[in-house]
């Protein structure tokens, strides 16, 4: 009895194994005639999604039909109209009604993209055979960005296109836009992007904490009330001759001498002083030997102070000051210096916008080192009612 | 009675709080000692910064330790007992548990006290940079609110009935099992049940949060 | 006489094997009542109800006067407790333990304290996990009487201690009773130890109160009889009879309870024979009613 119900679990099995591949091609095939159809109703719903796109700002969203992937141009068609709006709005805060002579220029395109690849078993050993059965998929659209008929290497999104993402690079887009309209000295300064992106909450707790472990002693007595170090440490007005003289002094020297510029800086110290020499400063702090490091360092490899985000706080502050125009004043870049271009913007003295910028640099100083009262209240609620919970506790029961 | 109370917790944590008591004294004279470059007059601050941040991990994990020590060590010698002698005692049971914990409170004070004397003194005795400033008594208050809280929970499940205990146990392991048999099938791509249930404790206004906030002795 | 402890139809069940079903027992005030039943009866668990540590499921416990558990810590400020097993901090010395010990009771005795721990040969400094079996059950009796109880209640407190510590532990107990009229709960199964000094006996057995009384009634209660010819179904008796179980022929053995030698008579109105009447002492007369009360005999 056991023996015949054996083999018949044993046939039952051998048929379901020869049956297992015909299954396959049956929903490869099936798989494919949904995937055509949802191509056709997706064609349509691209060209919707351009209309609605196009009724929301001078920008076009061009979605290109991908092979395998369509249901992600579905998808675009809603994610695609928020992402513009999201971005477009984005910009106005700071670009105002210059946005849209910006977004005639530009046109953006996002091209899905994906493909199959299956490991072939003759190149693994034996603990690839899971790998090799099962195919891999790579997937994932390209944000491409031309403005004023040049193109700019695109943006890469992850699969699927989320619009945080598509915002983030729309956005990206316009930065890298406007920065082309501004002076070439400004824009050196804010490092070829037009900040658009908004502060978030505690932007400027973060920064003046930045600012005040700055590793340049200028930013640090800016943060500290000092005006003049403030205009010093924000390279407003010329890039000193002398930077280390001019933004740091000797405690900082150890630190920089061991971190400041990147590899391809350093080669001429490296080739002219030993590891010994170079330990002299980097181990023992020798004064001598950090000077002698810090001058086989090119001039740039010491930065600007101030970071880019305190950069472009200043910049933002300075175009909501000036109001209605500032971009456009500040890309007429009349004025000789940075400050005097951000001044322009802003429509008062540089010192007066510096000033307003370090004040509220100062105000983000977190105001108690003591917990803050969510943190009271939180600690105090669970220890009360771990208390009472251990209180009604009975150890036996 | 608090005394008595006190006195046989002090007794069984004796150890564990005279090595706290070491290391709320080692850790900020690390922090300040192994900062490098600061042979050059004052400290290099963003590697004094680091250094500093570094021992706020090292007080968070001090502030556990003790705390989950500390808890054990109030119970256990009752749990070894079944707690005869506790409930034979002429007292309610709650307000022996509160006894208990509110002597727990007062020893993890003394470590939280250690925290903020000795961290006070390795300031004051540092030459810190203008920008940054000693922040012991902060420090202190955030590590000893800090420690009462895993105290609290752990103290609250070992006084609980077997059944409580039970209870806890068998929904955390099924948390676990479930999320691994999601993941096992393709349904989800990993722990994400324990994420979900995990998340409101680390959240804005949790408890947690404590943890997960800058335990700075020296700040801005 | 009031009750110093009075239980009224209590039932507790503890896991699913064992339970205490409508147990009711009184203490008297001023009693030595000794607590008899074999290991696994119930003892330690009516204990326990009795000192509020465990909350009944049914029916009243009042100690002292105090409804228990609901007024378990006025009722246990007045009682000293001695435990089956040691119950104390282990890592306490000996001089630490009296010290948290007297924290909690207004009523505690330094001096008296300190004359037991004389009389009992503890040492301050020795530590609590170091007790012998002895030491550890002299401190546990210390701890008790030093903080005059109105009542005791002792768990076994002589088991497993060599007779020198039995008799040290049990003169100090029979020394406060006498000179503070306490009333004593002393639970065993040790019952030649309860004949000597107890007055009231309750036996328990399977979760119920199989006996209550006087000790004396109880000593002199029980016998067995030696019955020959006696009918298989007998009219109501003016004895409790415990059990019959035959011996040979017609001869039959009965345990019973209230036998005066005028009885006699019933029994040859039965056409029975009384062959022989043998006293039994309290060991015997403990087994004979534990065997009647399992059988289901007739009480």
């Amino acid at each position: 009895m056991s023996d015949r119900f054996g083999l018949t679990v044993f046939a039952l099995l051998v048929l379901a194994a020869r049956a297992l591949p015909a299954q396959d091609e049956l929903r490869v095939l099936q798989a494919r005639r949904a995937q055509l159809m949802a191509r056709v109703d997706s064609l349509a719903l691209v060209v919707r999604a351009q209309e609605n796109a196009a009724r929301d700002s001078n920008l076009r969203i061009v979605v290109h039909d991908g092979a395998a992937f369509m249901r992600t141009t579905v998808a675009l068609e809603g994610v695609g109209r928020d992402a513009l709006k999201a971005a477009t709005r984005q910009a106005r805060l700071v670009l105002a009604d210059d946005t849209d002579s910006l977004a005639t220029d530009l046109q953006l395109s996002v091209r899905e993209y994906s493909s199959d690849y299956r490991v072939d078993r003759r190149f693994l050993g034996l603990g690839g055979y899971s790998l090799a059965a099962t195919p891999a998929k790579f997937a994932g659209a390209m944000l491409a960005v031309r403005f004023a008929a040049v193109d700019y290497s695109g943006t890469t999104l992850d699969w699927p296109v989320a619009r945080a993402n598509l915002t983030a690079g729309i956005v990206a887009a316009f930065e890298r836009a406007a920065s082309t309209r501004l002076p070439a000295a400004l824009d050196g300064w804010l490092n070829h992007r037009v900040p658009l992106r908004a502060d978030a909450a505690e932007f400027w707790t973060s920064l003046y904490r930045a600012l005040a472990t700055s590793s340049a002693a200028v930013t640090r007595r800016c943060v500290g009330g000092n005006l003049a170090a403030c205009r010093l440490a924000l390279a407003i007005d010329s890039m000193p001759t002398d930077r280390l003289a001019a933004w740091h002094d000797e405690s900082d020297w150890q630190g920089l001498a061991v971190s400041a510029g990147d590899p391809l800086n350093r080669t001429a110290l490296y080739q002219r002083m030993s590891i010994d020499e170079r330990e002299q400063c980097t181990k023992l702090a020798k004064r001598d030997a950090c000077l002698r490091m810090l001058s086989l360092l090119p001039p740039d490899a010491l930065r600007i102070p101030v970071p880019e985000v305190g950069r472009a706080a200043l910049f933002h502050m300075a175009l909501e000051r000036g109001g209605p125009g500032a971009f456009r004043r500040l890309s007429a870049g009349a004025a000789p210096s940075v400050a005097g271009m951000l001044g322009a913007a802003a429509g008062e003295s540089a010192d007066s916008l510096v000033s307003a910028w370090q004040r509220r640099v100062m105000a983000g100083r977190p105001q108690s080192p003591l917990p803050d009262t969510t943190f009271f209240l939180a600690s105090t609620v669970c220890i009360v009612v771990c208390g009472a919970w251990a209180a009604r506790g009975k150890p036996w029961t | 009675m608090f005394r008595a109370i006190l006195y046989t917790q002090w007794k069984w944590a004796r150890p564990v709080l005279f090595l706290a008591i070491i290391a709320a004294g080692w850790i900020p004279l690390e922090a300040l000692r192994s900062s490098p470059y600061k042979e050059l007059g004052t400290y290099h601050v963003p590697s004094l910064y680091a250094s500093i941040a570094a021992a706020g991990s090292a007080y968070q994990y001090l502030a556990l330790a003790v705390a989950v020590v500390l808890s054990i060590s109030a119970w256990q010698a009752d749990s070894a007992r079944q707690h005869v002698y506790a409930l034979s005692l002429p007292i309610p049971r709650w307000r022996f548990v509160l006894l208990r914990f509110g002597a727990g409170a007062l020893l993890l004070g003394i470590a939280a006290t250690a925290v903020g004397l000795f961290g006070g003194i390795a300031a004051a005795l540092a030459p810190l940079p203008p920008s940054l400033h000693a922040y012991p008594v902060g420090l202190a208050i955030r590590f000893w609110l800090g420690t009462l809280i895993p105290f609290g929970l752990i103290f609250a499940l070992l006084c609980s009935s077997p059944r409580r205990v039970k209870i806890v146990v068998a929904a955390v392991v099924t948390v676990i099992a479930v999320d691994m048999a999601l993941a096992g099938f393709g349904v989800t791509d990993g722990p994400q049940l324990i994420n979900w249930v995990l998340r409101p404790l680390y959240e804005s206004g949790s408890p947690l949060t404590a943890f997960l906030s800058r335990w700075m002795l020296v700040d801005v | 006489m009031s009750d110093a402890i009075m239980l009224r139809n209590v039932a507790f069940r503890f896991g699913k094997e064992f339970a205490i079903r409508d147990l009711s027992m009184s203490v008297p005030t001023g009693a030595i009542y000794g607590f008899l039943g074999p290991n696994g009866s119930g003892k330690t668990t009516t204990i326990k109800l009795i000192l509020g540590m465990q909350e009944p499921e049914d029916g009243s416990i009042e100690v002292l006067g105090h409804q228990m558990p609901k007024a378990a810590p006025q009722a246990l400020a007045r009682i000293g407790y001695v435990p089956e097993r040691l119950h104390l901090y282990a890592s306490l010395t000996v001089d630490e333990v009296m010290r948290f010990h007297q924290a909690f009771y207004a009523t505690w005795d330094a001096t008296r304290a300190e004359e037991l721990r004389r009389q009992f040969n503890l040492r301050h400094e020795q530590l609590v996990s170091r007790l012998s079996k002895g030491e550890s059950g002299k401190l546990m009796m210390l701890l008790a009487l030093a903080t005059q109880p109105d009542l005791l209640v002792l768990d076994e407190p002589t088991d497993g201690l060599d007779p020198v510590v039995r008799r040290d532990v049990l003169s100090a107990l029979v020394e406060y009773v006498s000179a503070r009229n306490a009333t004593v709960l002393v639970s065993s199964h040790l019952v030649h130890e309860q004949e000597r000094i107890c007055d009231w006996v309750g036996v328990m057995d399977e979760g119920r109160l199989v006996a209550e009384m006087p000790m004396h009634a109880f000593r002199s209660g029980v016998k067995r009889l030696r019955v020959n010819g006696a009918p298989p179904v007998l009219p109501a008796a003016p004895f409790t009879l415990l059990g019959r179980s035959p011996v040979a022929g017609q001869e039959e053995e009965w345990g019973v309870r209230g036998w005066q030698p005028e009885m006699q008579s019933w029994l040859e109105a039965q056409g029975a024979t009384l062959r022989e009447t043998i006293d039994l002492d309290l060991e015997e007369s403990f087994v004979e009613l534990l065997r009647t009360s399992r059988s289901g005999g007739n009480r």
